[in-house]
């Protein structure tokens, strides 16, 4: 599956996936501009207010019936970090023309809406009510809060910011909340139209209906905006820290989790492939039912329900995450730090690398079902102007040699630990009021 | 020659074929030209069947052992953890267990021959020793800590409790600590030759595949005939009187902001499997009429601060257990369950408007399309379907079917006083 790319407007491109294999097409609309956490933070914001009505939809309700008169169309307005980038995406869900028994145009009607919630907001009316603005700012704290409801993930970003610490861009929750509560509307006007004069809207669209449809609908609808002309993107770099941190919070919960964050000191590059040896590293140590830490931490040793590994594209952090007895903290972080080794020294079976591969093989072609993987995977790496395919991707991986995953891994520093304490252990034994 | 059925819907240009094969195992074979097949073998056994009667014989096993056997069902005599082989084999091994089924399955991206082989052997033999019964419990008493941390998952099951009183819905899929450790070898085999019996059970292979290559491969793994299946599970529902339990249910833990689920007891389950879809269909609109973003309770109680942006709702019916339930983050979840009461009397008195329900049918007509679009969904959606003795692609006619009168008929019967729980999660 091919797409091709085309400047339909200054400062609009899109790019076109033609498929008649999916039900529901997907069109991606987004807007990038280089990190800050000052932009990081008023586009949490942003994505709220830019719900809450448009010139033509005044209020959430006549906006949502649009949507569900369009069959159910979904739009999910996304705050994302790409690499050192900020986007701010309208991601869409429409139903294909072939199952709409009544002729509606659905893929019209929802650019329609995203133009009109992007170059309309009602919040950059002068008339805007200011307290839809404060209860914004409220629900995006109440979200920014709620990180202590799951202690997995709060566990792997404490380790990420301990990762991140010198880096200035980075924003952190507690900055974050910060700066959330200190926006004013004037603020986020401001960074509402630096974001569209600034950025060039770049449009994705996988689907069945054609280029040129596409095109006019958009042009229709977006066609006297002015976008930023020229796309201004950092570059994605390695991060590492230059000494090891460690640090833990007791929580009152039963289960302790465990993080540990490994620089591989290589990440996604239009000049390097070592990224996917650290993709295959990655698989091999903890990313499938046949890795290392799988097989070993959890199935060998009883220690876990879960102990795995996943590798940020952009960063080339390696983050370990495990939900441990407190009381096993030693012998769960020895034993990942066990496995590691046993990868710097080269002890991989023959049948470790070949399920490794398969099974990385087997989650890349995956992604050809999902235009909504689809869209992600190209959409990023268009930002950075590289070009390889999925099957590109897919023959670089299969070329990784056992010698190549060896010495990367002996690059590969442990940076960052971090270790939610539960202290609320025996609470399971109070359900069981029935036996 | 193995005879089918096919089933064929021109609206959603989709079709699969169902064949009776002569061991009892019902399998069905959907193709789909997308790259990824997806197989499933699953058992009409789950959670709730922790009480059964076999040969007349009654028999009561620990809480928890359906996940527990499927667990331990990955590992084989030989000493080899099925697991391995589908990596090996390029393809992705998992398994489920749900309140009334227990599912084994795979997806892969290239050869699909070898991995299902591989599926219906592991799932036909088990194997369980006191070693590696005792490896599994460190594993799932972490597991069993995993959800007990997690708040909407206490929050859900906390609605559970409060609706039934007796029903063995009320209890973890997982078990609890203390109840998994009872489970012996013995009662993994008693559990395993009381339900794992083909005729309860359904192969369904999804994905770009050849309906008869399927079918050799299915013919030279099973046997050739088994006995009929004789165990007869506990009807739960009919333990439950129409009246909750609890109305209300609080628990405490480290959150940041209260949490609730309300739920509404129906047991009012009809028998036959037309029947509940055509039930299930007619309150999904009724639940999109009244509860969706679009309309005006949701926007009324989000607007004024009672509630938090996400507001799920859904409506669930099998044959054990009915419920509507509807979940969110409020400061005062007792005051979203008093204006969700107070709007439901005043749209019986004022009546449901007509352009919501042509709005709610046109969202669950979409829905529907929209979930064959995946090998995935397609599988485990078959899975439900078979498990409810039920035909999915005629689901689309069924909702088409649906007329305002019917919803306007059914929102007479459901949401009453004496049917609602109220579950609440507040921080510490």
């Amino acid at each position: 599956m091919n797409f091709t790319t085309k400047r339909i407007a200054d400062g609009i491109s899109l790019s076109v996936m033609p498929s008649d294999k999916f039900k529901a097409g997907v069109i991606a609309l987004s807007l990038t501009v280089p990190l800050t956490r000052k932009g990081s933070a008023y586009n949490h914001i942003l994505s709220g207010l830019l719900r809450r009505g448009t010139r033509k939809y005044p209020d959430m309700s006549s906006l949502n019936r649009r949507l569900d008169e369009l069959y159910g169309s979904y739009v999910e307005i996304k705050s994302n970090h790409v690499g050192n980038n900020l986007s701010l995406s309208f991601v869409c869900e429409i139903l294909d023309n072939k199952y709409i028994p009544d002729g509606t145009d659905t893929l019209g009607g929802v650019i329609d809406i995203v133009a009109d919630m992007l170059l309309h907001p009602l919040f950059s009316d002068e008339s805007f009510d200011s307290a839809i603005f404060d209860q914004e700012i409220r629900v995006i704290l109440d979200a920014l809060n709620a990180e202590i409801n799951n202690t997995r993930a709060y566990a792997i970003k404490r380790c990420a910011e301990l990762m991140f610490e010198s880096y200035e861009d980075y924003p952190t929750v507690a900055e974050t909340k910060q700066i959330v509560a200190d926006a004013t509307l004037e603020d986020l006007r401001a960074h509402y139209r630096e974001l569209i004069s600034q950025a060039p809207l770049e449009v994705f669209y996988i689907g069945a209906t054609d280029t040129d449809t596409v095109s006019s609908a958009l042009l229709k609808s977006f066609g006297v905006a002015h976008f930023g002309k020229e796309q201004r993107i950092c570059k994605a770099s390695p991060i590492s820290r230059e000494s090891f941190a460690e640090s833990s919070e007791k929580m009152p919960v039963s289960q302790g989790k465990l993080a540990m964050c490994f620089s591989t000191h290589t990440s996604l590059s239009a000049d390097s492939d070592d990224y996917y040896v650290a993709l295959m590293l990655n698989e091999l140590f903890g990313g499938s039912a046949s890795s290392k830490l799988f097989l070993n931490v959890r199935e060998k040793m009883s220690l876990c329900y879960y102990c795995s590994s996943s590798f940020s594209t952009y960063s080339g952090i390696m983050t370990v995450s495990s939900g441990i007895e407190v009381k096993n903290f030693e012998a769960v972080r020895a034993a990942v730090i066990d496995q590691l080794e046993q990868i710097k020294k080269g002890n991989i079976s023959e049948s470790e690398l070949y399920a490794a591969k398969r099974s990385i093989e087997n989650a890349y072609r995956q992604l050809y079902d999902s235009p909504f993987d689809l869209q992600s995977f190209y959409s990023g790496r268009m930002l950075f102007g590289i070009t390889d395919t999925l099957e590109d991707c897919r023959e670089k991986l299969m070329a990784v040699s056992l010698e190549q995953i060896v010495s990367l891994a002996n690059k590969v520093t442990l940076d960052a630990l971090f270790f939610v304490e539960g202290t609320a252990c025996g609470a399971t034994d109070e359900e069981d009021d029935d036996e | 020659m193995n005879n089918y059925k096919l089933y064929k819907s021109s609206l959603l240009c989709e079709e699969y074929r169902e064949y009776k094969h002569s061991s009892g195992l019902t399998v069905v074979v959907f193709p789909k030209k997308l790259t990824t097949t997806y197989a499933i073998m699953g058992v009409k056994y789950g959670s709730l069947n922790s009480s059964f009667t076999v040969g007349g014989e009654q028999i009561t096993v620990p809480d928890g052992i359906a996940h527990f056997l499927e667990h331990k069902l990955f590992t084989n005599e030989d000493g080899s953890d099925s697991f391995e082989k589908f990596s090996a084999l390029g393809a992705d091994a998992n398994a489920y267990t749900s309140f009334n089924k227990t599912a084994y399955l795979f997806s892969c991206t290239d050869d699909y021959r070898a991995p299902l082989c591989e599926l219906i052997d592991f799932v036909t033999h088990p194997y369980f020793t006191p070693e590696s019964v005792a490896n599994e419990i460190g594993i799932i008493s972490e597991e069993i800590r995993m959800y007990d941390d997690n708040p909407g998952d206490r929050c859900f099951y906390g609605m559970l409790e409060g609706m039934y009183r007796h029903h063995a819905i009320r209890k973890n899929i997982c078990g609890s600590c203390e109840s998994i450790s009872r489970i012996t070898p013995k009662t993994l085999y008693d559990c395993y030759n009381a339900f794992y019996d083909l005729h309860n059970m359904v192969l369904v292979v999804c994905g770009d595949v050849d309906p008869d290559e399927v079918m050799k491969i299915a013919n030279e793994h099973l046997p050739e005939r088994t006995d009929d299946f004789t165990t007869v599970a506990r009807n739960e529902n009919a333990l439950e009187s129409k009246e909750v339990n609890l109305p209300y249910v609080e628990r405490r833990m480290q959150l940041s902001q209260p949490i609730f689920n309300i739920g509404y007891k129906d047991i009012d389950i009809p028998t036959d499997p037309a029947e509940r879809q055509r039930k299930d269909a007619i309150m999904a609109i009724l639940d999109e009429m009244i509860f969706s973003r679009a309309g005006e309770l949701y926007n009324s109680l989000f607007e004024r601060d009672v509630i938090s942006p996400n507001l799920s709702y859904g409506y669930s019916i099998t044959k054990d257990a009915a419920y509507n339930s509807v979940a969110g983050e409020a400061d005062d979840p007792s005051r979203v369950l008093s204006e969700i009461s107070a709007y439901i009397e005043e749209l019986r008195e004022r009546g449901l408007p007509y352009d919501d329900f042509l709005r709610g049918k046109r969202v669950m007509y979409s829905e529907f399309v929209k979930s064959f679009d995946s090998t995935d969904n397609i599988a485990n959606n078959l899975l439900a379907f078979f498990c409810e003795g039920a035909e999915l692609l005629s689901y689309a006619d069924i909702i088409e079917s649906v007329t305002f009168e019917d919803v306007c008929e059914q929102f007479k019967k459901c949401f009453t006083p004496e049917s609602v729980t109220l579950s609440v999660v507040k921080p510490l």
